[in-house]
């Protein structure tokens, strides 16, 4: 029994023992060490320096690949957002998509992102581009697609290509696959022939879609079909039209009795809105495409025009007169309570709702100047974009991001040219385009 | 009374278990909210002595005498780079040495920072006082320690500056395994010719260089020194460390462009460093927004970060910035 007890002692103490050493274990203090924690309340705005080599191909394909290669190039650039950089400094003229590219080459220019992409033919003759989209310090792939098209659509898929890139280094949707239509104006500034013409909102592609037998004025793009409306002179009314811009119908809205201008469609393409004269004043009207109802939204005394949809279709932005001089007003889609919304220095007219939602883009007169500007549609934030001699007519791109407007130049040469500017104020450049152009009206996207 | 003694036992067992687990342990002192200021105590004549970086201060200060270790490989009063034999440590040039003390000594304190380099991590912290009777049992000890003197050059200094000026040369010269190694660090001095790959070596817990002995040891600085090369746990980043590399990561950050309100964009990122400043491993985003900006706003922290290594800070406060979270958040930049 004292063995018994004796044992018991050891493995008591043994046990306490243990215990006590793992007590003593965890009790220790620890070292504090705080983590060093930073913030950084500023970075840079400067564009994203990128690699685009030509897409690998062979034979007549190496062609195409240089030129998908230069449109994306192109595209990006124009955003502004990106910078390009000069083929010269690349460590190869090519870079296939299925090779993984020496990072340390590219990483030595700078190149945050590199293009490697290839083009080649399928049997049925339709053209195949890969493309891989890699973060060079990173080492890794970003993103990867590939197209499949008609040879001739090969500029589409170069715009896809630039969507794909601007989306995943962006974030924000991209803008290149979209067309813009507008009026292009041609011969003396005292009889200029204005025809409706489209072309690829890089500028390529113009094609014709009237003859200039009669004037014509703001087309619009319908957010849901391949058609547009504009106001034409055709039979000397002034009336809205509609044309489908893949079969070439057209149409003249009679529906009015009397001048109807400033054409757009709502959101859902099955209704346009518009302006109707009425004696000496105007007022805004809906018409129902399908059933040709007629709704009267304004019933006031002044001049009321060029409605815009917000993209929700629940209000309504428009110009009027009804305070004494030409500003801004938001109405319900029923055209209830209308509340103005500018009341700085100036005349403002043709507003127009961004597809994000977020801004109002309008032209304003004021001291003989015309500028470009946007605003909130609670009327706060009002800013100026660019000012200067002529400045009128923005349209948004399908991403809100970038304006589209034209701009004219004084003198017997002179004329009106589409000009394109950033939200932010930054990246004006001149769209290049062949002739003179006014009322750019920019697409959904394509696809 | 066996059962009593049976059931006395398991009442002991049963409280004291209870106990054990029920029994709250006292609470941790919150430490988090304390701004510690590291402080050293330093003698004065170490003060005197010493330049600030520790450039060209003597081994130690006032050394007493040690006679000229003959055993040591280096030749007594030879020029700075005591041990000859030195072959691996390149980057550390030679330190001049303030040898109008007594040539001898300095040597001498130079070779014995060889000794005490073997055993690094056990006498490093052997301050003055205990040399003297350290030497000989830190001397045993170079052949295991051996290994250790290459993956810490650099606390040696620190080991000699404590050692030296006890005891510089009573040890009897063990044959000394690694006399190479040390040889860097005889000047004892933190030269200020710092070794990147000697720190990562030091440094990287990750490669199994000292099985036996503990890396951490040579954190902690053997004497007052100002400068030193061995990373300290107390170390702490001044506000203009901190202001440079916030500004370098400002310079580097480009947030997606069309943000309206700043918590579109905001990112909270995690980032991990080697002794050298480059990233080690992937960075950890511990916040990122919502909404459109959703994937590119943390991919441009991790891009800004990436181009801005290898960040140059300190190594000596290495413990510190080891770790770094960063929050980015444009509110001085205009939204749209």
């Amino acid at each position: 029994m004292a063995s018994r007890a004796t044992t018991h002692r050891i493995a008591r103490r043994a046990f306490l023992g243990t215990v006590l050493a793992g007590a003593t274990w965890v009790g220790l203090p620890r070292q504090a060490l705080a983590v060093i924690e930073l913030d950084v309340t500023r970075g840079n705005v400067e564009p994203l320096p990128i690699a685009i080599p030509a897409f690998a191909g062979s034979g007549r394909e190496a062609q195409a690949g240089a030129d998908i290669a230069s449109v994306v190039t192109a595209n990006l650039q124009r955003s502004g957002l990106f910078r390009p950089l000069p083929p010269s400094t690349f460590s190869q003229p090519v870079v296939s998509p299925d090779d993984i590219p020496s990072f340390a080459d590219w990483r030595v220019i700078n190149a945050q992102a590199l293009v490697a992409g290839a083009v080649g033919r399928e049997g049925d003759g339709r053209l195949r581009v890969d493309f891989r989209l890699w973060d060079v310090f990173a080492g890794s792939q970003i993103t990867g697609q590939q197209f499949f098209a008609q040879p001739e659509n090969w500029r589409r898929i170069a715009h896809l290509v630039s969507d794909a890139i601007y989306e995943r280094l962006t974030g924000e949707e991209g803008y290149f696959d979209t067309r813009v239509v507008y009026v292009a104006e041609s011969g003396p500034k005292d009889r200029r022939v204005k025809r409706l013409a489209i072309i690829d909102q890089d500028g390529a592609n113009q094609r014709f879609l009237t003859q200039g037998e009669e004037l014509v004025l703001t087309p619009r793009f319908s957010p849901a079909a391949q058609e547009i409306t504009y106001m034409s002179y055709a039979g000397n009314t002034p009336r809205v039209h509609r044309l489908n811009i893949e079969t070439g119908q057209r149409e003249i809205l009679n529906d009015f009795p009397g001048m109807t201008f400033s054409p757009r469609y709502a959101p859902d393409g099955r209704r346009l809105i518009m302006s109707l004269q009425e004696d000496a004043n105007a007022n805004i009207f809906t018409l129902d495409l399908a059933n040709r109802q007629i709704l009267r939204l304004t019933d006031s005394a002044a001049i009321d025009t060029a409605p815009s949809y917000s993209p929700d279709g629940q209000r309504i932005v428009f110009e009027s007169d009804r305070g004494g001089s030409q500003q801004l007003y938001i109405m319900n889609a029923d055209g209830s309570n209308p509340q103005r919304i500018t009341f700085g220095d100036g005349s403002f007219s043709t507003p127009v709702w961004s597809p994000r939602g977020d801004l109002i883009a309008f032209t304003r007169r004021s001291a003989g100047q015309f500028s470009i500007g946007v605003i909130r549609p609670d009327g706060s934030g009002g800013r100026i974009l660019t000012e200067g001699f002529h400045n009128e007519g923005p349209t948004w791109a399908p991403n809100g991001r970038v304006l589209m407007f034209f701009r004219d130049t004084p003198g017997a040469n002179g004329g009106p040219q589409l000009w394109s500017i950033d939200i932010t104020g930054y990246n004006e450049y001149r769209v290049p385009v062949d002739g003179f152009g006014s009322d750019p009206a920019w697409s959904p996207p394509l696809s | 009374m066996r059962s009593a003694l049976l059931i006395s036992l398991i009442a002991h067992v049963a409280v004291l278990a209870w106990g054990l687990i029920n029994l709250p342990s006292p609470s941790p002192m919150d430490a988090s909210t304390l701004e510690s200021i590291p402080v050293d105590f330093v003698e004065l004549s170490d003060v005197t002595d010493l330049a600030l970086g520790v450039a060209n201060a003597p081994p130690e200060p006032n050394p007493p005498e040690p006679a000229p270790e003959p055993s040591e490989p280096e030749p007594p009063a030879p020029t700075p780079e005591p041990p000859p034999a030195l072959p691996p440590l390149p980057e550390l040039p030679p330190l001049p040495r303030l040898s109008e003390p007594e040539p001898p000594a300095p040597e001498p304190p130079a070779p014995e920072p060889a000794p005490p380099e073997p055993e690094p991590v056990p006498p490093p912290p052997e301050p003055a006082p205990a040399p003297e009777p350290e030497p000989a049992p830190p001397e045993p000890e170079p052949a295991p320690p051996a290994p250790e003197p290459e993956p810490e050059p650099e606390p040696e200094p620190e080991a000699e500056t404590a050692a030296a000026p006890p005891v510089p040369r009573l040890r009897p010269r063990p044959p000394r395994p690694t006399p190479p190694t040390e040889v860097a660090q005889p000047d004892e001095v933190p030269d200020d010719a710092f070794n990147p790959s000697a720190i990562a070596a030091l440094l990287d817990r990750d490669r199994p260089a000292t099985p036996e002995q503990p890396v951490e040891a040579p954190d902690q600085p053997a004497a007052p020194s100002l400068g030193s090369l061995i990373g300290s746990l107390d170390a702490e980043m001044t506000a203009n460390e901190l202001d440079q590399l916030r500004g370098r990561l400002a310079r580097c950050w480009t947030p997606p462009s069309g943000w309206v309100s700043p918590e579109e964009v905001r990112v909270v990122l995690r980032i991990f460093l080697n002794p050298d400043g480059t990233l080690a491993g992937q960075p950890v985003i511990q916040e990122a927004p919502f909404g459109r900006y959703a994937q590119t706003a943390p991919e441009s922290t991790i891009r800004a970060v990436q181009q801005c290594t290898p960040f140059s800070l300190p190594p000596e406060k290495y413990e510190a910035w080891r770790e770094i979270v960063i929050r980015f958040d444009p509110v001085d930049m205009g939204g749209l």
